[in-house]
């Protein structure tokens, strides 16, 4: 993988503000729309911004999202203040959640989005620290 | 199909008037779930739901999907309805149930969005 971002720009998502919820994905779609990247991989980099940007409004405090566009890959990474993961791969299990009934009936909460994230992209890292927060590393690869 | 034609047979209120009707739909996705449309929703697909939710508008434009049905007489807010202008995803009501809704659809020939 080349090293060299052609691009970068970081946002900040607040937890608990689900008036702006989605506007750094919707930031992020445009950008990658302004550069004529191809659809399929925008939907691709939608769904594990948009997932990782909801856990961040669903069960953290805040989270600086850094967007970098190499020449072969579009990265994010994502390092939040929060709660942390106890045990991540049962957070990686399809299903599982600690949803509370108020995001259930915002219609997340079903278990699917840390399977899905990694699912849809092609690099995925995770590390959390109890009581410190979540980092996310994720890539997905542009067509050759 | 196109969406005229849908928005027909699902005998729903039209609640953005002046979008753009011109989408021709051949699939369906039926859930309150954000997190399905996520999981396993594909591209162009017409949303039927009952989930009153801002961020259904959101996902309906992240995902590119055609237009938002809500199902059961579930009238959105005008918060939504503002959203969906902006976002220009048209959106529709109608009194058919879920299951009605899905049925109907169906019955003419439209299939799962379900990409898995």
């Amino acid at each position: 993988m080349s090293e060299k971002a052609l691009f970068t720009k970081t946002f900040t998502v607040d937890g608990g503000d689900f008036q702006n919820a989605g506007s750094v994905s919707k930031q992020v779609k445009k950008i990658l729309k302004q550069l004529n990247i191809d659809p399929d991989t925008i939907w691709r980099v939608m769904i594990v911004c948009y997932e990782a940007e909801m856990n961040v409004v669903l069960y953290a405090r805040q989270c600086e999202v850094t967007l970098s566009i190499y020449p072969d890959r579009i990265h994010l990474k994502l390092a939040d203040e929060g709660p942390g993961i106890e045990d991540i791969e049962k957070a990686l299990t399809e299903g599982f959640s600690t949803a509370t009934r108020e995001m259930r009936e915002r219609g997340f909460g079903a278990g699917l989005g840390l399977p899905n994230i990694r699912k849809t992209s092609d690099m995925f890292e995770i590390e959390s620290t109890v009581g410190v927060g979540t980092t996310l590393n994720i890539s997905v690869l542009l067509p050759e | 199909m196109d969406l005229p034609t849908i928005i027909g047979l699902l005998n729903a209120e039209n609640l953005t008037n002046q979008l753009d009707m011109s989408a021709n739909i051949h699939t369906v996705h039926a859930s309150d779930l954000i997190s399905e449309v996520l999981a396993s929703c594909g591209r162009g697909a017409l949303w039927l739901t009952s989930l009153l939710d801002t961020q259904i508008v959101n996902t309906a434009e992240l995902f590119d999907l055609s237009c938002v049905v809500f199902v059961g007489s579930r009238r959105p807010s005008q918060e939504i309805i503002d959203a969906a202008l902006e976002d220009e995803i048209p959106i529709f009501v109608t009194k058919l149930s879920m299951f009605e809704a899905c049925g109907v659809l169906y019955q003419h020939g439209l299939k799962t969005a379900n990409r898995h």
